[in-house]
């Protein structure tokens, strides 16, 4: 269990954005792992097992609370600008070059759990899960235009989270604390 | 803009680049007391109390068929029952009960008429105003609602690259 705690840890808080409900949802998976433990005991797929059903309770955890708000979400859902998307690419470009490695992965961290929930939940599916467009719109129930859009507007919204925490405009004292 | 322009793709790369590099967060120390504490809880329950998918396959397979002679009991027990009350109820028992509820439906069956010559009575123009001016309503409070989601619970600070 201990092999595998931070990595289920891991992608139950970036897709929920809450540690503590993170921490239940941890529970359970390894709860549902002892279940089944004559299967996966010595088994090299433990690991994805593992994964697997972490990122499915946080994705129905998402979803139970998503789906009151989906409406809105797409009428006011829209496309970024190529000038967002060029402000962004500077700000991303400032965070490689001028901060610290340790700093940087807080930082980040911290701007991934500000994003709201129909962004970053795509954007961590596509990134930290290597799940496809076509595999988060089935699985999230959305078109597959409405999913390149948010995670392009994630990707925006994580710059602009980065920036507008002063990370982007204090690169030589490293910016505030996250 | 639609996905898939150039700066879109660097901030793609720049983006993974940067999230391939963030290490698992650590889980927090009570994670693991949590866990073992749970199973220790559920290893001093009655067996039958996890649920039925969690009962030995004997006790499911009883309970399966105490199920199905169950039914076939009250099948077969309640024919002679059900065949004598439907006797009673037509000589002179149950009578009364079966016509107070003829009764009743024919009341609410008359009810139903006279809403329906008040509906017919109604001028064609008011009702269609009155559709329009419930429309009108329900797209004003749908507004307001998505008013009051903007300010309140998007994050537009988020959104816009500062």
């Amino acid at each position: 269990m201990r092999a595998y705690q931070d990595m289920v840890f891991s992608t139950a808080a970036r897709l929920t954005a809450n540690r503590a409900q993170a921490e239940d949802i941890s529970q359970e998976v390894f709860l549902r792992a002892y279940e089944s433990f004559d299967r996966l005991g010595s088994s090299p797929k433990a690991g994805g097992w593992l994964k697997t059903v972490a990122t499915h309770l946080s994705l129905n955890y998402v979803t139970r609370h998503r789906r009151r708000w989906r409406l809105f979400c797409e009428v006011f859902s829209e496309d970024a600008t190529a000038e967002e998307s060029e402000s962004a690419v500077a700000v991303f470009d400032e965070l490689l070059a001028a901060i610290e490695t340790e700093e940087r992965r807080a930082w980040v961290e911290h701007a991934l759990e500000r994003l709201p929930d129909h962004q970053r939940v795509p954007l961590v599916l596509y990134h930290f899960e290597d799940m496809s467009y076509q595999d988060i719109a089935a699985r999230l129930k959305i078109s597959l235009a409405k999913v390149k859009t948010d995670i392009l507007r994630g990707r925006v919204a994580l710059a602009g989270s980065l920036a507008s925490s002063g990370l982007a405009t204090s690169p030589a004292t490293g910016g505030a604390q996250p | 803009m639609t996905p898939g322009g150039d700066g879109d793709d660097r901030l793609e790369r720049l983006v993974a680049q940067v999230l391939c590099e963030q290490p698992p967060l650590r889980a927090p120390a009570s994670l693991e007391t949590r866990i073992i504490a749970q199973l220790h809880r559920q290893a001093r329950q009655p067996w039958w109390r996890p649920g039925f998918h969690g009962w030995p396959l004997a006790g499911r397979l009883l309970v399966i068929a105490a199920c199905c002679a169950s039914v076939a009991a009250v099948w077969i027990f309640s024919m002679p029952l059900w065949a004598r009350v439907t006797a009673a109820a037509a000589q002179s028992a149950l009578a009364p009960a079966a016509a107070s509820a003829v009764y009743t439906w024919r009341a609410i069956r008359s009810l139903g008429s006279l809403a329906a010559h008040w509906v017919q009575a109604i001028p064609r123009e008011w009702l269609i105003w009155g559709m329009l001016a419930t429309g009108t309503l329900y797209l004003l409070l749908f507004a307001l609602v998505a008013i009051g989601y903007c300010l309140l619970c998007s994050r537009p600070e988020h959104s816009k690259v500062a």
